[in-house]
């Protein structure tokens, strides 16, 4: 009993003693944390063209879908071409709260530029602040952190108008008339709650088309089946499908395809990866909105490396600016144009 | 010299393997500013651990009578989510949004309690059922915006934002997890409880024999696992500065990986608090290090994995040994 009350002490007091080293030992670093919060950015200047180390960090939502892959390996050739250029990438599991931590710990190990995919807009909003503060860029990419959060610049595929032209497209091919459903992503995230609503505003322009129904599946493939083969079983007539990426839609394709309706369902994704593109070529899938996420990630690279080089810092700005990346409507008739190299 | 006991024995080894961990990540991944062994990546190290070490302190009690809770993630969720409505809508001072908080997880804890000591539902599948419907309630009263859509919900009171910061480096977040861990293990090893606790795990049978209410010693665990339960998910939500329906999210098996590996027995009967605080400093420092291996992040999962696993086995193993002899030396000095 004694021992342990004095191993629990002990324990107690290794910690504080622990803790209050840590603390002083960041109290010396302060100056610098009080410039930043003075509204002046303590970001380096550094030349990536011209030898200087440079560390750039992907931070993914979830690295393992088609489009992050595509940005990974856009930012990767956009960098590999300079041997003094690193760039590590990290996924946070599709969570929130991790990719709060990754940020974190890359504003610690000194990143010079932040590539962020935001899980959530609203939470991720002070880490992005916290970098920019910290005099490190951030260029976030589709998903845009909360709005009055200013950084670096923000590279997205069209969302508002990508829902307008798969609409628009769509009521061309339904004739103008039918029930038609839609398969929602995760809720909340400004990019996908956009798609849907450039969608319905454009739909609400056909008064024979009636939107029946609208569930999430979370972007999963396997998810959108089930729901699918749910919407398959309340809506008999149902004859068209959106889906807020391609991996529902190519789900919702494979529902319609074992409920022996393939090519019957007017079944369209946005994004345009690559077995999208497949499965509107063997006629599973009626359309998609490619977007080339090579050129995005690219893209993000490239803003990434010129603020590192520049004394641009977020301070000078009022708003976030965006790249938008151009939107290209595939059908049967055009999906051939779009070369192998360009599919990711 | 004398002899040390079982438990002294493993929590050495907790620390041990911790160490080690830490070592190997230095040596891998350097030391010095930016670098893993540094004060700010450190801190943030034990950071990163409080909210699994706050919440596995209930959990450990939990699984002391041989119990689990799969629902903590999910009753994060919904303690957040109902803050977040008390900040959107009403003008109650921040501190009784807290208090609410705090509330609704010991509800979530009672509701647990009783469906598990009450109506014998078995413990997976009671918190597995509880954890689908702690969601469930977050969906319904999460916020929607005009269109009907879930948006998540913005937190920045100055009084929250605060909450998610610390004196300099030192988060608040930390202090109580140390609070909260050490009256944890005084409550396991230094009250009747405790020890209640105990005798629940190891036979639930001798324990009714011996005149300890079972049912309440069962329920009461629950109700603390959903207390810290409410603590996490405030320091949670203020760190993020924002409730969303995502919280927590598979969240519930950091908590029960933790206790694992600082020695928690899953069979129930043996393991404390601070071998559980032990436990989520070694799967932060995991999680951390191997961030920093300069390796591909499909690679980081299986280095994740494979460490854990062979924790595990090495716990396994040797406690199969320790029993061994605890049983040759009981026959020998019964021998004598």
């Amino acid at each position: 009993m004694m021992k342990k009350a004095i191993a629990l002490m002990m324990t107690t007091a290794m910690l504080m003693s622990m803790t209050a080293g840590i603390v002083s030992a960041d109290r010396r670093e302060d100056p610098a944390a009080q410039t930043a919060a003075a509204g002046e950015s303590s970001k380096q200047r550094l030349d990536p063209y011209a030898g200087d180390e440079i560390k750039i960090a992907y931070i993914a939502h979830d690295i393992g879908t088609p489009n992050n892959q595509g940005w990974k390996e856009g930012i990767e050739r956009e960098c590999g071409s300079w041997s003094n250029i690193k760039v590590d990438s990290y996924g946070a599991e599709e969570k929130a709260e991790n990719q709060v931590q990754i940020m974190t710990d890359c504003i610690n190990q000194g990143y010079n530029a932040i590539i962020l995919q935001c899980s959530d807009g609203t939470a991720l909003a002070p880490s992005v602040r916290q970098a920019e503060e910290a005099g490190i860029p951030v260029i976030t990419v589709n998903l845009d952190c909360s709005s009055d959060t200013i950084h670096s610049a923000l590279v997205m595929a069209v969302d508002y108008d990508a829902g307008r032209m798969a609409a628009e497209k769509m009521a061309e091919q339904l004739g103008e008339e039918g029930d038609i459903a839609i398969i929602q992503g995760v809720p909340g995230l400004t990019r996908t709650d956009n798609l849907e609503q450039g969608f319905r505003d454009t739909i609400a322009n056909y008064p024979n088309i009636n939107i029946v129904d609208a569930q999430s599946a979370s972007f999963q493939k396997d998810t959108a089946m089930t729901v699918m083969n749910s919407f398959l079983q309340s809506y008999e007539n149902l004859k068209g499908v959106f889906a807020i990426n391609d991996a529902m839609a190519e789900g919702a394709a494979l529902a319609a395809e074992s409920a022996n309706k393939k090519g019957e369902i007017c079944i369209w994704g946005a994004d345009g990866e690559k077995d999208a593109l497949a499965m509107i070529e063997s006629g599973d899938m009626a359309g998609t909105i490619y977007t080339n996420s090579w050129d995005e990630g690219s893209t993000a690279a490239k803003i990434a490396l010129l603020m590192i080089g520049s004394e641009y810092s977020y301070t000078c700005l009022t708003e976030t600016p965006k790249v938008i990346m151009e939107p290209i409507v595939v059908t049967a008739e055009n999906v051939g144009d779009i070369a192998e190299e360009d599919r990711w | 010299m004398k002899r040390l006991s079982q438990t002294a024995m493993r929590r050495l080894i907790s620390i041990g393997m911790l160490l080690v961990l830490v070592a190997l990540f230095t040596i891998l991944a350097g030391f010095g500013q930016g670098k893993f062994f540094s004060s700010a990546n450190l801190i943030e190290v034990v950071r990163d651990a409080s909210v699994p070490a706050i919440i596995g302190v209930g959990v450990t009690f939990v699984i002391i009578t041989s119990g689990i809770d799969l629902s903590t993630g999910s009753a994060m969720a919904l303690v957040g989510m109902t803050m977040a409505n008390i900040y959107e809508y009403t003008l109650l001072p921040f501190k009784v949004m807290v208090l609410i908080g705090i509330l609704v997880g010991l509800a979530c804890g009672l509701f647990n309690g009783i469906v598990i000591a009450k109506l014998h539902v078995p413990e997976f599948i009671g918190t597995l059922a509880t954890m689908s419907i702690y969601r469930a309630l977050t969906y319904i009263i999460a916020i929607k915006d005009a269109n009907g859509v879930i948006k998540s919900q913005p937190m920045t009171h100055s009084q929250y934002v605060w909450l998610g910061t610390g004196v300099g480096k030192f988060y608040y977040v930390i202090m109580a997890m140390i609070v909260i861990v050490l009256i944890g293990q005084i409550v396991l090893k230094y009250t009747r409880y405790g020890t209640n606790l105990y005798s629940v795990g190891a036979s639930r049978k001798a324990a009714t024999l011996s005149g300890i209410n079972v049912e309440m010693t069962q329920l009461i665990a629950y109700v603390i696992t959903g207390f810290t339960v409410a603590v996490g998910a405030v320091f949670t939500t203020a760190r993020l500065q924002s409730a969303t329906t995502a919280i927590g999210t598979d969240f519930e098996f950091n908590p029960i990986a933790a206790a694992v590996v600082g020695g928690v027995a899953l069979s129930g009967g043996s393991g404390d608090v601070i071998g559980t605080t032990i436990g989520a400093l070694f799967m932060a420092t995991l999680e951390n290090g191997v961030r920093k291996l300069d390796m591909n992040t499909s690679y980081q999962y299986v280095i994740k994995g494979i460490i854990i696993i062979a924790v595990v086995i090495f716990d396994a193993t040797y406690k199969a040994r320790m029993d061994k002899k605890a049983k040759e030396q009981g026959a020998k000095e019964g021998l004598e």
